[in-house]
């Protein structure tokens, strides 16, 4: 019996592994690929579309000020482009901050929401936000970020020249990588999450998950499916499953770079990641039990993943953990010998490579230090991921079973910008 | 002289065999009969003897008891041998027809004197021992036997002795010829007798079985416990030695205190070893399923045969109510309703056991060939059954339904009636016991007599538990002798089960299974399967992950090389 559910765990494991292997094959092959891309398309003339970059802000007075003036460097035709700030029910400076850029520059516009109307939410922000834009494209930015001067221009060459691309999906860094241990996991992290998996599922299946920053997409498809899900926590794997699901595809274009501030406290990281790992919860449910109604069964692939991610991996990883303790104390005969052994270091070294290699696509970021990081990182951050999906499972299960209203919650910035040296300028 | 011509018809043979096992030209037309005198009217022990001493010439074999003889019964028959297992007034018609008999009779035993048209001589009633033996004109080849009784037949030039019998230095005749008609002295052909017999009766049969020996090793009780280094060892003195060799295999093990079972999946090193052996010359012997009854242990219990009460199985061995006499009931026809039943528990049980057997080791990937029963007991109804799933039988044969111990092998291959067409590979030469220092030495010796009777078998079985060393000697005595190993993948061997057919021809083994009711009828071989595959995809995985760390590490070098020369080549320009 110990050995049937310790086979199931780690067949769950490694079919998660495998798919990682197998992503980051593409991921490296589009580090590659999209530079010519890219070239490619700079080369040819280009009309630009008009743009509204939407940045949605709730008590953001830290941060908002750097945000407008990257607005501000954007490279991009001044007649093709508004950026409109939604004041979404703040509290705080942030409204009289836009305000008085506003007041300056033509291409910053302020939208104040007030209730009924406001505090709804990302979704309901940008919701309100749309209605006000013109533009035929629209880009995302969270009130944190700092886009590189060609960021939008990227994005707006991406939507362009793919005509299947419902959405373009650009880079985001991280500003306070070097700020603490925290910052560097999550640096590492990120960096990793977006060359393993976007690149990857981009290079592979033409698909690619909505960031919630740095992105465009066709003002077309937004009308059509009604702006963002209000109910949804994560709203931006919910938008790119409703894309995916009008036949386009989602393009991870990396030239387009933005960057940002991450947690630099356990706790405020622990709410931002209860809030995603509950969103793709929900996500999950909300489609599984109809994916019979979807048309293009392209979602599946991601579905699958995040079943994986949220209940198949989780599982196995959570069995052979309790298998683990109980062979501890009772003797169960496990007929698996050294094999369980050679797989435990090679899930330890295939970690330690694919995040490695994926380090080295950014400058300056494959160094002794960081690979030292890695290394803990297996050991440490990693695992925290196990308590969060309990957590997080737990928080939405009640929320199912006592139909509790959903509550965003707006990650925490901190003070001091980090004016990063590593900067690309590619 | 007579030895390098042994030696150069052996070569011969080596050169121009067809097979060990050389089938008799024409074996079906040697209609024989055998007339026979035992007590209760049925062919007994003393017929199934002789039935696997004329087997080996002839399939075409009639018994009939000299009480029912009718002079019909010669018709087309070639050969009639009489064997008088007692002393009695045998009848007139039945000597009658004898009398003008045309074809070849042989008579065995008592009661020669009243065939007086066939011999001149006398066979004195009175018994007289001896412990030597051997065939006319080889008295320097004679062998030493344990003590025998022969009818004294004075001997007289009318006589041609074929073979003798010496005892207290005094030479007696033990089978003899006279006028084309045959008299075997002896009150029995059990061996070591029925070894010169067996030779003689190819004068009698004029046959052209050329000179030549096959022999068989084979390694004993291999179950799931058995030391696998130790089975290696031996198995490899063999190999090394070009021995084409045989494997009894037991699947499944059982424990006398706990009752535990162990299967080979449950000892994967000792069944690697197996599959190891099997593809390098060895064949498997099916030796049982469990090589038990009852609570007893395996390698060590009877299988097929019920110790305690002396009886075949016919009874759970839990079931402690006695097997009923036929005293017991009122009617004839009870009994016989009765015992249906207990054959039919038999047939049964057996079958059960031999389905299980053959197919848990096929799906081990060890095929079975033959078969030979644990302790070689096994009722004439279970040898019938048996039939029905083997082609081959090894060892020695159980002769009688009311004692186990009763058994004999005949000194080289046959198919007796009582084994329904199976091919008997018999055990000669026993196996060294692993407390006789001198073991090897005798079993060379029993060999050598063996080696007397001209298509002889030389074979012997081997404990592996006792390790290479003693299994060597014997090799190394029988090295430069003339023996011709079987090989049963050569033998064309057919094994057939519910779920499984396999047949052996020219060294390939052929297995048609059915995959899928093989695995699944079976919780040990499901469960090996699961397991093997778990194996296998586990292991594939370790490679694909390995080849993909390597993968890795490399694209980050290209990668990180790229990044610097990039970084270079913007400072520059």
């Amino acid at each position: 019996m110990a050995d049937i559910l310790l086979y199931i765990s780690l067949f769950l494991i490694w079919a998660m592994l495998f798919y990682h292997m197998f992503l980051m094959q593409g991921g490296y092959r589009h580090s590659i690929e999209y530079r010519r891309t890219k070239d490619r398309w700079e080369k040819k003339p280009f009309h630009y579309p008009s743009v509204s970059v939407l940045i949605p802000a709730h008590n953001e007075e830290m941060v908002i000020e750097e945000t407008m003036k990257a607005m501000l460097n954007l490279n991009y035709p001044e007649d093709k482009i508004e950026v409109i700030v939604v004041n979404d029910n703040s509290s705080d400076a942030t409204g009289e901050i836009v305000d008085a850029y506003a007041k300056q520059h033509p291409r910053i516009k302020a939208l104040h929401t007030k209730p009924p109307h406001a505090g709804k939410g990302k979704s309901g922000a940008l919701n309100q936000g749309l209605k006000k834009s013109t533009g035929e494209v629209i880009v995302v930015y969270d009130a944190d970020n700092t886009p590189e001067p060609d960021a939008v221009r990227y994005l707006a060459l991406g939507i362009e020249n793919d005509a299947k691309a419902g959405a373009v999906v650009g880079k985001f860094r991280v500003t306070n990588g070097n700020k603490n241990l925290l910052t560097r996991l999550i640096n590492i992290e990120t960096i990793t999450f977006q060359w393993l998996a976007q690149a990857g599922r981009w290079f592979w299946f033409k698909m690619a998950t909505i960031p919630g920053t740095n992105f465009a997409i066709r003002r077309s498809i937004l009308e059509k499916l009604g702006g963002w899900d209000e109910k949804a926590l994560s709203e931006d794997t919910e938008l790119s499953f409703r894309v995916y699901n009008l036949g386009y595809h989602i393009r991870f274009f990396p030239a387009a770079i933005t960057w940002e501030q991450e947690p630099e406290v356990l706790k405020v990281w622990w709410k931002q990641r209860t809030r995603w790992a509950r969103g793709n919860e929900y996500v999950i449910f909300k489609y599984l039990f109809s994916l019979h109604k979807l048309e293009k069964k392209k979602i599946v692939i991601d579905l699958v993943y995040f079943l994986f991610t949220y209940l198949l991996f989780f599982g196995g990883v959570m069995i052979s953990h309790s298998i683990f303790i109980m062979n501890l104390f009772w003797d169960l005969n496990l007929s698996m010998g050294m094999v369980s052994y050679v797989l435990l270091v090679l899930g330890f070294l295939l970690f330690v490579t694919e995040v490695t290699l994926s380090l080295s696509f950014e400058r300056g970021q494959l160094t002794w230090k960081n690979f030292a990081v890695v290394l803990f990182m297996y050991f440490t951050y990693s695992q925290l991921w196990i308590i969060l999906v309990v957590y997080a499972s737990f928080l939405e299960a009640k929320r199912i079973l006592f139909k509790q209203e959903v509550k965003w919650y707006k990650t925490q910035r901190f003070q001091g910008k980090q004016t990063n040296e590593n900067r690309s300028a590619s | 002289m007579k030895k390098y011509l042994i030696v150069l018809c052996a070569l011969l043979m080596v050169f121009a065999s067809t097979g060990p096992v050389s089938a008799e030209p024409a074996a079906e037309d040697k209609k024989t009969l055998v007339v026979y005198s035992s007590v209760n009217h049925q062919v007994d022990e003393d017929e199934r003897k002789l039935d696997m001493l004329l087997s080996h010439f002839t399939k075409n074999i009639d018994f009939v008891h000299v009480s029912e003889f009718q002079p019909d019964d010669t018709k087309d028959t070639t050969h009639i041998f009489y064997y008088g297992s007692r002393n009695e007034q045998l009848p007139d018609s039945f000597l009658a027809s004898m009398d003008s008999y045309e074809g070849t009779l042989t008579v065995i035993g008592h009661n020669q004197n009243q065939f007086k048209d066939h011999f001149s001589f006398e066979a004195s009633p009175k018994l007289s021992n001896f412990n030597f033996m051997y065939l006319d004109g080889e008295k320097e080849e004679k062998i030493k036997i344990p003590l025998q009784s022969v009818f004294t037949v004075p001997v007289n030039e009318e006589i041609e002795v074929l073979a003798w019998a010496e005892g207290g230095k005094k030479a007696k005749p033990l089978v003899m010829e006279e006028n084309g008609a045959y008299y075997a002295a002896s009150p029995d052909v059990i061996s070591p007798v029925s070894t010169l017999f067996g030779d003689v009766l190819h004068d009698i049969y004029q046959s052209s079985h050329e000179e030549s020996h096959p022999g068989y090793i084979r390694l004993e009780d291999i179950h799931p416990l058995v030391d696998p280094e130790k089975l290696k060892e031996t198995g490899e003195v063999l190999i090394e030695n070009d021995i084409p060799f045989m494997m009894a295999v037991i699947p499944v093990y059982t424990d006398p205190e706990t009752g535990r079972r162990s299967h080979f999946s449950d000892y994967p090193e000792t069944l690697e070893v197996i599959q190891y052996l099997q593809e390098n010359g060895g064949s498997v012997v099916l030796h049982g399923y469990t090589h038990q009854y009852r609570a007893s242990e395996t390698g060590e219990g009877f299988e097929f045969w019920d110790v305690e009460n002396n009886t075949p199985i016919y009874k759970e061995g839990r079931d402690p109510s006695p097997i009923k006499r036929p005293d017991d009931f009122h009617t004839r026809d009870a009994y016989e309703d009765y015992m249906a039943e207990l054959k039919d528990f038999e047939r049964d049980y057996t079958e059960t056991k031999l389905n299980k057997g053959i197919q848990e080791l096929t799906g081990f990937g060890l095929y079975p060939l033959a078969f030979e029963a644990p302790h070689y007991t096994m009722s004439q109804h279970g040898y019938e059954i048996a039939s029905e799933f083997f082609s081959t039988y090894v060892g020695q044969m159980q002769l009688s339904d009311e004692n186990w111990q009763v058994m004999d092998s005949a000194p080289y291959s046959t198919s007796p009636s009582f084994t329904h067409g199976m091919t008997v590979l018999p055990e000669t030469l026993g196996y060294v016991e692993p407390d006789n220092k001198q073991a090897a030495d005798e079993i060379i010796q029993k060999a050598e007599q063996q080696m007397m009777v001209r298509d002889g078998m030389v074979s012997f079985f081997y404990h592996p538990y006792l390790g290479a060393e003693r299994l060597s000697e014997v090799i190394d005595g029988l090295k430069d002798r003339p023996i011709e190993w079987i090989d049963l993948k050569e033998e064309n061997t057919k094994v057939q089960s519910d779920e499984v057919t396999i047949t052996a021809a020219d060294g390939n083994v052929n297995v048609n299974k059915n995959t899928f009711q093989l695995f699944t009828e079976s919780k040990t071989l499901f469960h090996y399967f699961v397991q093997n595959t778990a194996d296998k995809v586990t292991w594939t995985m370790v490679g694909v992950s390995s080849l993909s760390v390597m993968l890795f590490c490399f694209y980050t070098f290209v990668s990180y090389r790229r990044l610097t020369q990039n970084e270079r080549s913007d400072q520059v320009g």
